[in-house]
């Protein structure tokens, strides 16, 4: 369904299913933007894998999201693995978010100022609101 | 503008997926979030309260109708919203694909 879409205005904003299927089933044109969230695990980067080389055959635009990078070899361990020719954004491990996801909170309502939301607020500002990718805002 | 959000499960993806969405709902933009997993809880993130996950409306199955060439929404989008939609933190519309704690309600 999410290749139907259309955004009418709106920023259409999906978690997709886990896994690569819906991305398997994506054509190209049918996503402005692919992220692809990995963190330093061996089944974890083999599905990025997957995911990363279908969108680069499907010529949809794709980021890796690299996240709960704990230091340089957690982020060594994926760009081994994946060998990414796309941007990277590293999202690092963060107690906080953790903590958040225990209290089944949201992370952006009690740690804003969190580091691993605060490169999400980075992110935002890098790939979706500059003008190459900026959509209609609202009245 | 589409973003698509995908990862093995527990990587962290319904957490940043909602994240994003709201920080664009902040920016001013108008947000549609889909919960697209077999096991959603994107509610969660997008401030929507514990105590009104057991009734989040499911999609229906006749969304979808075919055409020559494929497929395409059988309604509007905003009409979509207005029915199945649920209005969660900073204005973001939330429609759920799948609701396992509703399978079997009819």
């Amino acid at each position: 369904m999410f290749g139907e879409l259309e955004g009418e205005g709106k920023v259409v904003v999906a978690d997709l299913e886990a896994g690569f299927g819906t991305i398997l089933r994506m054509r190209e044109g049918q996503a402005d933007m692919a992220f692809i969230i990995a963190q330093p695990s061996a089944k974890s980067l083999e599905v990025a894998r997957r995911a990363l080389a279908v969108t680069a055959a499907r010529n949809i635009p794709a980021v890796l999201l690299a996240n709960r990078v704990a230091g340089d070899d957690d982020l060594e361990l994926i760009t081994d693995v994946l060998k990414p020719t796309v941007p990277v954004v590293v999202v690092p491990d963060d107690r906080a978010v953790a903590e958040a996801d225990e209290q089944g909170v949201a992370p952006i309502d009690v740690a804003p100022d969190s580091p691993a939301v605060q490169v999400i607020v980075g992110l935002v500002k890098r790939f979706v609101t500059e003008p190459a990718l900026s959509g209609p805002r609202s009245a | 503008m589409k973003l698509a959000m995908a990862g093995k499960g527990g990587v962290g993806k319904t957490s940043i997926s909602g994240t994003l969405a709201r920080l664009l709902a902040r920016s001013g933009r108008r947000v549609l979030a889909i919960d697209g997993d077999s096991n959603p809880n994107l509610a969660l993130t997008l401030g929507v309260p514990a105590s009104r996950f057991d009734s989040l409306p499911m999609l229906p199955d006749d969304l979808l109708e075919s055409v020559p060439g494929g497929v395409r929404l059988s309604r509007s989008l905003d009409e979509i919203c207005a029915e199945h939609g649920v209005q969660a933190s900073e204005g973001v519309t939330l429609l759920v694909m799948a609701n396992p704690q509703r399978a079997g309600v009819g």
